[in-house]
């Protein structure tokens, strides 16, 4: 993934096709990386980053590096029903 | 108006460094009281009726989950951070189930407490009609009788 606009796009995609969910939060989670993988970009969470792990309110965690979390926390509310 | 905040940790280190990353905000967030218990902290919490409580997890007399189920039930619209060097499985599940907005490990905690902080503000805000603070829409109510050992600084 190269550049912050093409992360963007490619959460706001994953939005759109309903592989990312369009509601907040019931809950995050922020600690470190623990190897798995980030659902908005596909790559490993390293021991040396920061992960958010999302609670959603009708149950299921999705897990997002924090930088893809805070994409996506900023971009899901501006996509249409996809 | 900045939102109003209560920090609570037994360990009065973990106190200051949160209060040494809020700093950093202070044109978002004033620190409003600071406590040592849950106890203490519930006490302040509804004499202050914060905005935000940032609280440590296992601490004496009433825990940060007993502390955020009383604050839910008592303060409806102050948000509650967790903190905690305890981070398994069973411990964030109590986190969520007890009604907090965000539980932090202390391991990235200086440099995910704001983050944290912001989300939380703007998950509270998306769903309303605009910045409304706890102490402008709850009327006060009459707080239990003050711990001694309570510890409210402006």
């Amino acid at each position: 993934m190269n550049g912050a606009e093409d992360l963007r796009q490619a959460v706001r995609q994953k939005i759109l096709t309903g592989d990312l969910p369009k509601e907040n939060c019931h809950m995050t989670w922020y600690g470190p990386g623990t190897g798995g993988v980030c659902l908005a970009c596909q790559q490993a969470i390293e021991a040396n980053e920061v992960e958010v792990e999302c609670d959603l309110p009708g149950g299921g965690t999705i897990r997002l590096h924090r930088r893809c979390y805070d994409i996506w926390s900023v971009e899901w509310p501006t996509c249409e029903a996809g | 108006m900045p939102l109003t905040v209560v920090i609570v940790d037994d360990d009065v280190d973990y106190r200051e460094i949160v209060r040494y990353i809020l700093a950093s905000a202070d044109d978002m967030l004033t620190i409003v009281g600071e406590a040592a218990d849950g106890e203490e902290a519930l006490w302040i919490a509804l004499h202050e009726r914060p905005d935000l409580v940032i609280t440590d997890l296992m601490m004496p007399r009433l825990d940060g989950v007993e502390l955020t189920r009383r604050i839910r039930q008592d303060l409806p619209l102050t948000n509650v951070i967790l903190v905690s060097s305890y981070t398994e499985d069973a411990y964030r599940l109590m986190a969520s189930d007890s009604g907090a907005d965000a539980f932090v490990s202390k391991q990235v905690l200086s440099t995910s407490l704001l983050p944290a902080i912001r989300d939380v503000i703007r998950r509270r805000f998306s769903g309303g009609s605009g910045p409304l603070l706890q102490r402008e829409r709850q009327p006060a109510t009459a707080p239990p009788p003050r711990p001694d050992h309570a510890d409210s600084r402006r």
